[in-house]
């Protein structure tokens, strides 16, 4: 899949959601996120059990690091007239940023605290904010709803590769 | 000042700081932006004591929300090819994200996580990193090194406004 396709897919809405459903599945993806990892060991978060793919460290800093550029793509939109939004080569920033040196805890809190933050804002915007318009550079025209929805699938779409690792791992060690 | 040159004295390098110090500053003003805000009742936090300006609140929302934009400019000039990094037009964002509404303690953590992040992903970069460069759509070209003096002086110049208001409120 390309990244444009990835980015199409992320954006798909659901119109059967509401706006408060849309802010509680984001606001609990922090604890799916850490649900994910619970129990693991330092060894296990830096193994790479599926070759030519990431560490579960390395995908929980990717989203960490993509949670800090859609909390401030979504403020941007709410807050400034049409917006520019880049877009970002993420898979650039594992050796670069050095992610398998990061801190679990670190990464997970940061996650958590950005989401509950950015909650707190979508809760008080007003009905006419959700259909703000930004253009981003990758995918264009996009309104508030589907900045969000594009971070909650964003992360799903990750916790799946997560899960896909974690079998992995115990398929290797039985 | 013009705002030009308000950008311009922000991100000026200063080559009397070297790396290390300018991490430790860049992680001290966690604890410098709660020890202004220490003590201060939810009224006082509301309060706009200097007509025309920002209460305390509004300060520190603002800190939180640059900080997170003042990170990714840090993560993609380390992680990218001289990449773009587009300016903010903050006035609009008190009163459209509501940051009356705000809530302290969560502004301050968010923060905290953001430098706690920042800092950790500064101390791994190897000398050379600190010369790599973005394209600021406001400044023009900027090395790692002067959006990290950034960050640090954009925090200090509001909090001297914040000891302002502390020291204009009644009592």
């Amino acid at each position: 899949m390309t990244i444009s396709n990835n980015v199409a897919e992320a954006q798909t809405d659901n119109t059967n959601l509401t706006v408060a459903e849309l802010i509680l599945a984001y606001e609990r993806g922090s604890d799916e996120l850490r649900a994910s990892v619970s129990g693991m060991t330092d060894e296990q978060l830096r193994t790479r059990p599926i070759p030519g793919k990431w560490s579960t460290l390395e995908v929980v800093c990717h989203i960490a690091d993509c949670e800090q550029f859609f909390a401030d793509r979504m403020k941007r939109t709410a807050a400034m007239d049409h917006p520019l939004l880049i877009g970002v080569e993420g898979f650039l920033y594992a050796e670069r940023l050095g992610y398998q040196q990061h801190n679990l805890a670190e990464e997970l809190d940061l996650v958590a605290i950005t989401r509950r933050q950015m909650a707190r804002v979508l809760h008080l915007v007003s009905a006419d904010v959700w259909q703000r318009t930004a253009v981003h550079t990758e995918k264009g025209l996009m309104t508030l709803r589907q900045l969000l929805l594009h971070a909650i699938n964003h992360m799903r779409h990750h916790l799946q590769f997560m899960a896909e690792k974690r079998a992995a791992l115990k398929k290797g060690a039985s | 000042m013009k705002y030009s040159d308000y950008l311009e004295e922000m991100q000026r390098d200063d080559d009397f700081v070297g790396t290390v110090a300018l991490i430790a500053a860049y992680e001290q003003e966690i604890d410098d932006l709660r020890t202004a805000v220490a003590g201060m009742t939810a009224a006082q936090v509301l309060s706009r004591p200097i007509p025309g300006k920002w209460s305390t609140l509004e300060v520190i929302a603002h800190i939180a929300d640059t900080e997170i934009y003042y990170t990714d400019r840090i993560e993609r000039t380390i992680a990218l090819e001289r990449p773009l990094l587009m300016g903010v037009d903050e006035r609009p964002y008190p009163e459209r994200l509501n940051y009356q509404a705000l809530d302290l303690g969560e502004q301050l953590d968010l923060f905290a996580a953001l430098r706690q992040h920042g800092a950790r992903i500064l101390r791994l970069q190897p000398p050379a990193a600190w010369l790599r460069v973005g394209v600021h759509s406001e400044t023009g070209i900027v090395t790692l090194r002067q959006l990290v003096f950034q960050a640090v002086r954009h925090v200090r110049h509001h909090l001297t406004f914040i000891a302002e208001k502390r020291a204009a409120m009644p009592g």
